[in-house]
């Protein structure tokens, strides 16, 4: 052991053991007698940095670096702390410098070859890598380089050359020529090279069947062989295609639907349509699928039978006259998969290119034939694809509001009927009717619609609580649940089913907007506050994970994944979710400091680099939000289900613009700062936003009125300091003081005029709407008090003499009384409408109200009766939550 | 009718409908991203014609000399989709791969002792029981697995193949590679 070891050792067994004090403790010992001990000094480091002392972990990283350490322990320490940190930058000097210092140390190399792909530095990149080959001479550093090269050349538009594809091109070539391109993963490279660049898919196809496709195998790995007959297709050699086509689906794999659609270009592409039916080709394809399907006999996939309908569908765009077989077809295919969930998905494509006629008759040939028997499971499965159908080509559709509910009815007992069926299912499987239930939800929610009434969304909500207790884990459920409580304005309600779904890492991003979205509204901030913060996770996981990844795949020179890495990577870094969430958290915080002060401090503290709203920047944010996982059976080209359960215009760029723009406005003013260009564009930005109805639609009527009171305040600020500023250096452009105060009096009174409202009317429900409503006055106000404060403070400190906008301390002073008045017209509404969230008004209100003459069976059994209350009183306490929230933020607000 | 393809680090944005069924257990990025930097090929999803994912594999290859082989990390369907042999067309694939271009001896996965259905698919598949780890799920009660085996072509011996496996008892770090 060396001398250095001996020192080491003991501190390395205090950090292994999560001993850091004690690590501390010996560093700093040890650092006493040898005080330039950089191992020693970077493991200082971990330990501040793993006992949460980012800061100071940080600032001995920093004395570190100066010294530019060399050694490999120190570095891998040193790079571990800034990692965490999210610093990837430094490491980069750091380990070039340490290999051209150990120019035969393999290992520093390819840390600092390593360290600019984790910043994806793709030119930095590529000389690393020249220099580990030229170093150490292995071929893969070399494919390294032409990776990086790749990577760099990606981002040329496809109509100008690409010098460096070509680039890398012709280093394939000479690795190619010498033999040294080996492996599958290798060509895969050489493949995205080629095809990279403009008509090269007669080459790509020359690589793939010439001699390294044949080493490699290549035509045995999926997406080599799926390749290869793109590229003949591309190429024109149909027969090739076509047999290459036929291997597959007769021999491996006769449900490979994308062989499938290979298969069809080769069919249809050589031929004019015209000549179609007198063409082999189609004759050849009739027989092909025909055989295919025939040969299914036991378990039955579905490729070849669906096969058959696109072939005549096709048929039938090109040359017409071919309907009826169409429909045979699809009525036999029902009759072999009627039974599997997945028919309706299968056909509704197909069915909805029917004419209104020919879908309608679809449905009724099924009814024909199966009537309403349910007396197997199977048969049960059968009616309710049937039920999708007949949903889908509208025959649920512009019903009655008693048709409907008869419906409901009609579809809840079907749902019962069912439930005896599965009484020996596993805890963790669905029930074999819940689709007939979610259906009835829907209709309940089209009924809401239609009649804006509430009761058909309680009604909703009791019957999805009801079958979720049958059916413990069906998400599709709980989604519904998570929309309707959140239409009944219900967050507590929505928050805890979403809690049970087990959403985690990368779904946080994709299904997070199902409880963030506009969380604020609902008045209860803390908790949306915590939903956000545990989704904003993935973004950190990302920062930190993704990266080492991307090494992985250098590391097993997976180059065929590189790109998806780094799409994955930038899809996840650029997510529109995410700016959404960063906005929303930015309210949800401003809103906790109930105090102007601390307000003003939080807003000074913002940081501008993360409050971008320029054009380019929103449009280049990603939309990864899954809408498409909720059940929808509407008809194609109507709204979803998903859409249908929105409470209000989903987020998008334009409510990111507009939360990018009131807190850099209130950052602008909290700071006093002069009215400058970015202060301009800043209101020129939000005025063109608030006065744009296409814009406009995707806010909700209070955050349009919100981005119209934030636009009067902030020209009122640029009024007054443009006066004050004339007043100080006594230019010739000074106006009357009496004009300046009356000039913000005017801005002054708009804002005060859109802030009143008429009172929430008590409807004996809260739905979402109102909580909006409240909340966002109250957030409103919350802004002002902060203006409000800029315009007084800008007098008091920047005036040389304070006396002569006396009049402008007046105005707004009266202001602030319409803002007191605002919180106190939030304050009657909420204590009107706590009578409504009461348990006991609960049950002598509203519970009477839900059954009093309902029409819904589920409703007036008495089985049911427990359920509805309990359910009930939950979305009640939930009110209560809200409402009491609101309360103490409206009166902390009172300024 | 769906198609079979390898996954893409992407398909994590749209693999809510497998993965938010309470059986599928969601991990983080790396997990996935580890398996796909590594074996590409033993990762592979079914979508439908509108790309909806339905189903997905991930495997790996591991061991050494005649315990070369491919290893099912994680195979999964969707609700909607299930009893449609979507499973299957995956197994074969996963153990077309473990031979060509890995050349495993044979392909080996883990399942609960109590998961019957899954049990019997797999023998269905060819698949049968080689030995039983003790305990080798913990969590709120702990579980044996059987580590089933199917042989592949370079199996010549089919050494991967035991009578009475079931009864063969292993803890469980005896089964890393």
């Amino acid at each position: 052991m060396s001398d250095l070891e001996k020192k080491l050792r003991p501190i390395y067994d205090a950090l292994e053991v999560g001993n850091y004090r004690e690590g501390i403790l010996l560093c700093t010992k040890a650092l006493k007698r040898q005080p330039d001990l950089h191992a020693v000094k970077a493991l200082k480091a971990l330990a501040l940095e793993r006992s949460g002392k980012m800061n100071e972990a940080l600032a001995l990283c920093e004395e570190i670096q100066w010294a530019k350490p060399t050694d490999e322990a120190t570095l891998r320490t040193l790079s571990m702390v800034l990692k965490s940190a999210g610093k990837y930058e430094p490491m980069i000097k750091l380990y070039e410098n340490a290999s051209k210092a150990h120019p035969k140390n393999e290992n520093l190399a390819t840390q600092w070859f390593m360290s600019l792909a984790r910043t994806r530095d793709f030119k930095g990149q590529q000389m690393a890598a020249l220099q580990l080959h030229k170093n150490f001479k292995r071929t893969n550093y070399m494919f390294w380089a032409i990776m990086s090269i790749t990577l760099q050349g990606q981002n040329v538009p496809a109509n100008q050359p690409n010098v460096l594809y070509q680039l890398a091109e012709r280093m394939m070539d000479k690795l190619n020529t010498e033999g040294k391109v080996q492996t599958i993963e290798e060509l895969q490279l050489y493949l995205i090279i080629l095809l990279g660049q403009k008509n090269r898919h007669v080459d790509a196809l020359a690589l793939l069947e010439g001699e390294i496709g044949v080493k490699t195998k290549a035509i045995e790995n999926v997406e080599l062989r799926h390749m290869r007959i793109e590229l003949l297709i591309k190429a024109g050699r149909w027969k090739d295609a076509r047999d290459a086509a036929i291997s597959i689906l007769k021999d491996s794999n006769s449900d490979d639907w994308r062989t499938i659609l290979q298969y069809f270009d080769t069919i249809f592409l050589p031929v004019q349509d015209a000549d179609l039916l007198a063409s082999e080709n189609l004759a050849e394809a009739r027989t092909f699928t025909t055989e295919l399907a025939k040969n299914e006999t036991k378990n039955p996939k579905r490729g070849p039978f669906l096969a058959q309908i696109e072939l005549e569908k096709r048929a039938q765009e090109k040359i017409g006259n071919n309907q009826e077989k169409v429909m045979d077809l699809l009525v036999s295919y029902f009759d072999i998969f009627g039974s599997k969930t997945c028919c309706f998905e299968d056909l509704s494509g197909y069915i909805a290119d029917l004419t209104k006629d020919g879908s309608l008759d679809f449905c009724k040939r099924l009814r024909d034939t199966h009537g309403e028997k349910a007396e197997t499971v199977k048969q049960i499965c059968i009616q309710i694809n049937i039920a999708r159908f007949e949903h889908f080509v509208g025959l649920h559709t512009e019903l009655s509001s008693t048709e409907t509910t008869n419906l409901v009815n009609k579809l809840w007992k079907l749902y019962e009927d069912a439930l005896p069926f599965g009484k020996d299912l596993e805890e963790t499987e669905r029930q074999y009717g819940d689709d007939y239930a979610i259906m009835a939800a829907h209709l309940l929610i089209s009924l809401h619609k239609q009649t804006k009434s509430y009761f058909p969304l309680l009604t909703a909500v009791f019957m999805m609580e009801h079958a979720l207790n049958a059916s413990k884990h069906n998400y599709q459920l709980k989604l519904v649940l998570i929309r309707v409580y959140e239409l009944l304005g219900a967050f507590s309600c929505a928050a805890a089913i979403y809690n049970t779904m087990g959403i985690k890492h990368v779904q946080h991003d994709t299904m997070s907007h199902f409880i963030t979205d506009r969380a604020v509204s609902f008045g209860q901030f803390n908790d949306a506050l915590n939903q956000l913060y545990g989704a904003h996770e993935i973004y950190h996981s990302n920062e930190a994970e993704t990266p080492e990844m991307i090494l992985q795949a250098y590391k097993y020179s997976t180059f065929s994944k590189m790109q998806e890495f780094i799409e994955f990577q930038s899809r996840l870094e650029n997510s529109l979710q995410k700016m959404i969430a960063d906005r929303e958290l930015i309210r949800l915080e401003l809103l906790k400091e109930d105090s102007v002060s601390r307000a003003i401090t939080y807003l000074k503290e913002l940081e501008l680099g993360n409050l971008k709203y320029d054009d380019k920047f929103c449009e280049s944010r990603i939309d990864n939000r899954d809408t498409s996982v909720m059940l929808n059976w509407n008809a194609k080209d109507t709204p979803s289900v998903e859409m249908l359960t929105r409470p209000a215009a989903q987020l998008g760029r334009v409510w990111m613009t507009l939360f990018t723009l009131v807190p850099c406005l209130l950052k602008h003013m909290a700071h006093l700062s002069p009215v400058d260009a970015e202060y301009e564009r800043l209101v020129d930005t939000l005025e063109s936003l608030a006065q744009d109805e296409a814009k406009t639609a995707e806010l909700t009527g209070e955050e349009v009125k919100l981005a119209k009171i934030i636009l009067q305040v902030a020209r009122a600020y640029k009024v007054l300091f443009a006066a004050i500023t004339a007043q100080n250096s006594n230019s010739a452009s000074k106006e009357e003081p009496s004009a300046t105060a009356a000039k913000i009096k005017e801005l002054l009174t708009v804002a005060g005029s859109t802030l009143k409202r008429e009172p929430v009317k008590s409807t004996g429900v809260l739905p979402w709407q109102s909580l909006n409503t409240l909340t966002l006055s109250v957030e409103t106000v919350s802004y002002l008090n902060v203006t409000n404060h800029c315009l007084l403070e800008l007098v008091a400190t920047k005036a040389n003499k304070k006396a002569t906008f006396k009049a402008v301390n007046t105005v707004v002073q009266e202001f602030m009384g319409q803002c007191r008045q605002a919180l106190q017209s939030v304050q009657a509404d909420i204590t009107a409408l706590r009578n409504i969230a009461k348990p006991d008004r609960i049950r002598s209100g509203l519970l009477y109200e839900i059954s009093d003459g309902s029409l819904i069976d589920f409703i007036r059994s008495p089985n049911n009766q427990a359920l509805i209350e309990e359910k009930t009183l939950k979305i009640g306490a939930s009110w209560m939550n809200s409402l009491v929230n609101l309360q103490q933020e409206s009166i902390s607000r009172v300024v | 009718m769906s198609s079979l393809r390898q996954f893409k680090a992407t398909d994590l944005f749209h693999f809510n409908t497998i993965n938010l069924d309470s059986l599928t257990e969601t991990y983080n990025i790396s997990f996935y991203l580890s398996y796909l930097a590594r074996w590409p090929d033993l990762f592979s999803v079914q979508c439908t014609p509108s790309e909806t994912l339905m189903a997905y594999v991930m495997g790996k290859a591991e061991g050494t000399g005649t315990d070369w082989h491919g290893h099912v990390t994680a195979i999964t369907v969707a609700p909607e989709y299930r009893r449609l042999g979507l499973a299957e067309g995956m197994m074969a694939l996963l153990e077309k791969v473990s031979e060509q271009p890995y050349d495993g001896y044979f392909v080996d996965l883990f399942v609960r002792r109590s998961n019957k259905v899954a049990i019997e698919m797999y023998k269905r598949f060819g698949y049968s029981i080689y030995r039983t780890v003790v305990e080798y799920y913990s969590g709120e009660t702990t579980e044996d697995a059987f580590d089933m085996r199917k042989p592949l072509k370079r199996d010549v011996d089919r050494k991967s193949v035991r009578e009475n496996g079931e009864t063969f008892l292993v803890e469980p770090h005896e089964v890393v590679f």
